[in-house]
C-alpha cells in the first residue's frame, strides 16, 4: 500500500505544496483525547516542486491518503527539518489547534449548563475545527452549573475537565474528546456494545501480544466511610457491612479497602462501595497488541488495519490462553473485546501497534463528579 | 521490425555504443549482466493460518556493463571514458533537481521484435587500478590503443518501456461507452451511470501496469468543475452505481420536488436537528451487480446550506436483526460544491465470497449518516453514488475556482499536471495519490466523477487516453 502527504499553506487555492508519496518514513498515530496524534515523514528535496522553500511547510495542514483515497491522517506541520537532501517533517493533530485557545471568562453562567454546553461552545472557539455538534457532542448532558473560568484555561483543558465527569448522566461510560477527518470534533464513547467495529488477528497470538496485571490496587472487601450532613458535629463513622467478592478472596486473598463518601450520606457511600468492589477486585489490567495484515469491519469486509483510530472498539480472535485468561473488559459477556486508546502505524512495516483499555472507569467518574479524588485506601 | 543486437545509453544529448566494432565502447563477452527488481516486501495474517502481503517497494533494478575502449588515438579513448561520464553526470542531475535530461539504456537481443528503453537512475564507471599506467598507456590491439576491463555500473527502473524515456509519443487508446465506441479522438463521458470509458484488454501491451496520460476537454464548463475522481476497475463491472434520493426511503423527512436525476429529488429544510440518519435504501436486491471497492458521494441539486454546519458520513445498517453497522469517515460539504465526497466504502460488506452463495444481508441498508450543530439549514438530496475503484483512483484538485479552458493533462509518463489551451500551458489543478496506472491484457474500465456548481448529474466531459507500453522482463 502506498501513501501520499499532501500540504496546503494558507488557502488551498494558491497553494503550491503538491503531494508526496511519503510510503517508505511514514509513521502515524492516533490517541484519546485528541484524535490524530502525531505523523512523521521524509520528503527528498529534489521532489519539492517549483519554489517551494522548505519553510513554508512550517504551520501548513497536512492529509495523507491511502492508494485508494482514504483520508487516513491530517494535521499541522510543526517541525521541517532539513538534513542533506531530505527534508523531515513533523506534523500534529488539529486537536493541538485547542491548546492555544483560551477559553473567554464568563461563558458558562446558566446553573443548568451541561457538559455538551461547554463543550460545544469551545469547538466553536477554534477556527480550524469543525463547527459541528460532532458525533455525540450534544448528547453530553452532565449539569455543571456557571463554569469560573478566570483562570488561564485553554479549550483543550476546558474539555477534557468536563469529560472527567464521564458521558451522561444515566450513562457513566468513558468519553474522550477527538478530532478525525475533515478537523470533526466527536466523542468517542468507551463501551461495548453488538456493533464492535473490527476484528483483529494478532500477528501471533503471545509473540506481539502484551498484557499487564498488577495487584497493587486490588480490594476484594470494601468499607465505607459515610458522613451524615444532617448530623453537625458528628465525623463520619465506618459502615459496619462491606461489600466483598468471595471469587476474588479465594484466589488472592483477603485484602480490605476504605473508601471515604465525604458528606454524601449513606445511600450514595453504599452505591460508591459498591462501585469501588466493582473497579478492584481483580488485577488491574493493561494490553496491547500488533497486527500487520487486514482486519474485518464489523459488517464482514477485510480492510487495511491503519484503518482503525483510538476510540474503536474490536474484538481479538486469536489470543491464546494465557493472553485471553487475562483480557478482560468492561463487558464480561465480550471478554476478548477492547477499546482502543492509542493507534501506532508504521507504512514501512504495515504493522500497527494497538494499546487497548480494559477499564471500568465508572467510579473514576463518579468521584470526580462527586468532587472526591483519591479513591481507596 | 527485428532488431540488432542493441545496447547503449543515451542522455539524448551524447549516445554511447558499447557495440562498436571499430574505435569506441566494445562489451566484453558475456559482459552485459542485468538484474530482477530491487523489492522489500512485508507479510502478515490475513486470517489465521493465511499470510498476505502487507507492502511491497520496488525501488530499481542493476546492471553492470564490463567494456574496453579502443581509439586510433590516446585522447579517443579519453573521449569516449568523457562521453559515458557526461551522460551519467546527467543522470546525477536529474536525480538531484528533477530537471535536464533523462537518459535510458537501450537494449534488445538479436531478432528482438522491439528495443527495450530502461531509465537510468544512477551510474558509476569503474576503471581499473592500473588504468593509467604505462602498461595500459601502450597496449595496442591491431591499430587501435585499448583499455580494458572497464565497469559501467548502472541503477534502472525497475521497468522496460517501449519507447525512449524521453520520447512523449504515446499510444492511444479506443475508448468506448454510452455515448460511443472505439473513439480516439475524444469519447464524452457523463457523470452519472454513463461515467465511464471501456477499455478493451487487447489495446493494452505490456505485462505489467502501464504508464497511462489522460486528456480531459471540459468544454464550456471548464469553470464549473471543481474536483475529479478517476477510478479504474476490470471486468466485471458493477453496474448499480446510483441511489436515486426519490426512489428511497427517507427517514430524515423532505418532500419530493421535480429536478435532478431520474427527474426528482428530495427536499429537506430544518430549524434545529434532524435525524442522525437517513436516505436509506434496500441494498441487498441489487447487491450482485454491485461488488467491489468504491469511492462513495452524496450528490445535491443545491448547495447545502449552512454547509459548515453539518458533516455526513457513508453507511450500512440492518436495524440490529444481525448486528451489522458500519458507518465511514465523517466528511463535511465544501462551500458551494454540490457533491460531498464519503470516502472508501466496500460493498458488500462483507468477504465477496460470501455474496455468492445466496442473498446476502438481505436486511442490509446503505444511507446518509448526519452530524450537525443545531444551526438551521437545508439540504436537496439528489443521489447517492460509488464510484468503482477496485483497480486504483486519482483524485484532481481545482487550485483556483476554474480548471481552465482547453485540454486538461494528467500525463503519468511526464509527471505533469496541467492545462493546455491555445499554444499556453498553466497549472490551475494538482492530482492526489499516484496517476492511474492502467492493466495490459485486463477489460477494465475508467469511471469518471466531476464535482462542481452546475447541474451534477447532466455533467460532460470528453476523454482521450493514451499509454506507454510497459515491461517487468522485455519489451516486446
Amino acid at each position: 500500500m502506498r501513501f501520499y502527504a499532501t500540504m496546503l499553506q494558507g488557502s488551498e487555492e494558491y497553494s503550491r505544496l503538491g503531494s508526496y508519496d511519503v510510503t517508505d518514513k511514514l509513521k502515524f498515530s492516533t490517541q484519546l483525547h485528541g484524535g490524530f496524534g502525531t505523523a512523521t515523514f521524509e520528503i527528498s528535496v529534489p521532489r519539492l516542486r517549483g519554489s517551494m522553500l522548505v519553510h513554508q511547510f512550517i504551520g501548513a495542514e497536512c492529509y495523507v491518503y491511502d492508494e485508494y483515497g482514504r483520508n487516513v491522517y491530517e494535521g499541522r506541520v510543526i517541525d521541517a527539518d532539513k538534513s542533506g537532501d531530505v527534508v523531515k517533517l513533523s506534523v500534529s493533530g488539529f486537536y493541538a489547534d485547542g491548546k492555544h485557545i483560551k477559553v473567554p471568562t464568563l461563558l458558562w453562567q446558566d446553573v443548568g449548563t451541561t457538559t455538551g454546553d461547554v463543550i460545544r461552545d469551545c469547538i466553536a472557539l477554534v477556527p480550524s475545527w469543525t463547527n459541528t455538534n460532532g458525533i455525540y457532542v450534544h448528547y453530553a448532558n452532565v449539569v455543571v452549573g456557571p463554569q469560573d473560568t478566570d483562570e488561564e484555561i485553554k479549550v483543550n483543558d476546558m474539555i477534557e475537565r468536563m469529560l472527567k465527569l464521564g458521558y451522561r448522566t444515566d450513562n457513566l461510560a468513558p468519553a474522550y474528546f477527538a478530532i478525525y477527518q475533515d478537523k470533526i470534533p466527536r466523542l468517542k464513547i468507551e463501551q461495548y456494545s453488538s456493533y464492535p467495529n473490527f476484528f483483529v488477528y494478532a500477528d501471533s497470538p503471545s509473540g506481539n501480544a502484551s498484557s499487564g496485571l498488577t495487584m497493587e490496587r486490588l480490594y476484594n472487601k470494601v468499607y465505607v466511610l459515610v458522613d451524615d450532613p444532617a448530623e453537625d458535629g458528628v465525623g463520619p463513622t465506618l459502615f459496619p457491612t462491606p461489600a466483598e467478592d468471595a471469587a476474588s478472596q479465594q484466589r488472592y486473598g483477603v485484602r480490605e479497602g476504605v473508601i471515604n463518601a465525604g458528606e454524601y450520606g449513606e445511600d450514595l457511600g453504599l452505591d460508591l462501595r459498591d462501585l469501588a468492589l466493582e473497579k478492584y477486585a481483580y488485577p488491574q489490567q493493561s494490553f496491547g497488541l500488533q497486527i500487520s495484515g487486514m482486519v474485518r469491519t464489523n459488517g464482514g469486509s477485510y480492510v487495511p488495519n491503519y484503518v482503525i483510530k483510538a476510540g474503536d472498539t474490536l474484538v481479538v480472535s486469536n489470543m491464546d490462553e494465557m493472553a485471553a485468561l487475562s483480557f478482560r473488559s468492561g463487558d464480561p459477556t465480550s471478554t476478548l473485546s477492547g477499546f482502543v486508546i492509542t493507534t501506532q502505524y508504521d507504512a514501512s512495516k504495515g504493522t500497527m501497534k494497538l494499546d487497548l483499555s480494559m477499564g471500568d472507569r465508572k467510579m473514576d467518574y463518579l468521584l470526580s463528579r462527586l468532587g472526591l479524588e483519591g479513591g481507596l485506601s | 521490425m527485428a532488431q540488432l543486437f542493441n545496447l547503449k545509453i543515451s542522455d539524448g544529448i551524447d549516445t554511447v555504443d558499447f557495440l562498436n566494432t571499430g574505435e569506441g565502447c566494445r562489451v566484453e563477452d558475456g559482459g552485459f549482466d542485468i538484474g530482477t527488481p530491487n523489492t522489500k516486501r512485508s507479510f502478515g495474517v490475513l486470517r489465521p493460518g493465511i499470510g498476505m502481503q502487507t507492502q511491497v517497494t520496488q525501488s530499481h533494478r542493476e546492471a553492470t556493463i564490463r567494456f574496453s575502449v579502443y581509439g586510433s588515438t590516446r585522447s579517443d579513448i579519453i573521449n569516449s571514458l568523457i562521453k559515458v561520464q557526461q551522460i551519467l553526470n546527467s543522470a546525477d542531475q536529474r536525480s538531484k533537481t528533477g530537471r535536464g535530461n533523462r537518459v535510458d539504456l537501450q537494449y534488445s537481443w538479436e531478432g528482438a521484435g522491439k528495443i527495450s528503453y530502461l531509465e537510468v537512475y544512477a551510474g558509476e564507471l569503474i576503471t581499473p587500478g592500473n588504468v593509467l599506467s604505462v602498461e595500459n598507456i601502450h597496449a595496442q590491439v591491431g591499430s587501435y590503443y585499448v583499455v580494458s576491463g572497464l565497469v559501467l555500473k548502472l541503477w534502472l527502473s525497475t521497468d522496460a518501456y517501449a519507447i525512449s524515456v524521453r520520447s512523449t509519443t504515446m499510444t492511444d487508446i479506443p475508448l468506448s461507452g454510452a455515448h460511443g465506441s472505439n473513439v480516439t479522438s475524444g469519447l464524452t463521458v457523463g457523470n452519472t451511470t454513463d461515467n465511464y470509458a471501456q477499455i478493451s484488454g487487447a489495446a493494452i501491451d505490456g505485462d505489467t501496469p502501464v504508464f497511462t496520460k489522460i486528456i480531459v476537454e471540459p468544454g464550456g464548463i471548464y469553470s464549473e468543475i471543481y474536483e475529479m475522481y478517476i477510478g479504474l476497475s476490470r471486468a466485471p463491472y458493477a453496474t448499480d452505481k446510483i441511489y436515486d434520493s426519490k426512489n428511497l426511503v427517507w427517514n430524515i423527512g423532505g418532500s419530493t420536488v421535480s429536478g435532478g436525476y431520474g427527474g426528482n429529488h428530495i427536499e429537506r429544510s430544518w430549524s434545529s436537528t434532524i435525524p442522525y440518519s437517513g436516505f436509506y435504501a434496500d441494498w441487498a436486491w441489487e447487491y450482485k451487480n454491485t461488488v467491489g471497492l468504491f469511492y462513495a458521494f452524496m450528490v445535491t441539486t443545491q448547495q447545502i446550506t449552512p454547509s459548515d454546519s453539518i458533516s455526513l458520513a457513508v453507511g450500512f445498517d440492518d436495524y440490529v436483526t444481525y448486528g451489522i453497522r458500519q458507518v465511514g469517515d465523517y466528511y463535511k460539504p465544501k462551500g458551494s460544491l454540490r457533491g460531498v465526497p464519503l470516502g472508501v466504502i466496500e460493498m458488500p460488506p462483507g468477504p465477496q465470497e460470501l455474496a455468492n452463495k445466496g442473498t446476502l444481508h438481505e436486511d442490509l441498508w446503505v444511507g446518509i449518516f448526519v452530524a450537525h450543530n443545531g444551526d438551521a439549514g437545508s439540504l436537496n438530496m439528489d443521489y447517492l453514488q460509488f464510484l468503482p475503484i477496485n483497480d486504483g483512483v486519482r483524485i484532481w484538485k481545482v487550485r483556483k475556482a476554474t480548471l481552465g479552458a482547453g485540454q486538461a493533462v494528467d500525463d503519468g509518463w511526464e509527471g505533469l499536471e496541467y492545462v493546455s489551451g491555445s499554444g499556453k500551458i498553466w497549472t490551475p489543478w494538482y492530482g492526489l495519490l499516484d496517476p492511474i496506472k492502467l492493466i495490459p491484457g485486463a477489460d477494465q474500465r475508467l469511471f469518471f466523477k466531476t464535482i462542481g456548481t452546475g447541474s451534477e448529474h447532466t455533467r460532460q466531459i470528453k476523454v482521450k487516453v493514451k499509454y506507454v507500453p510497459t515491461y517487468r522482463t522485455m519489451v516486446e
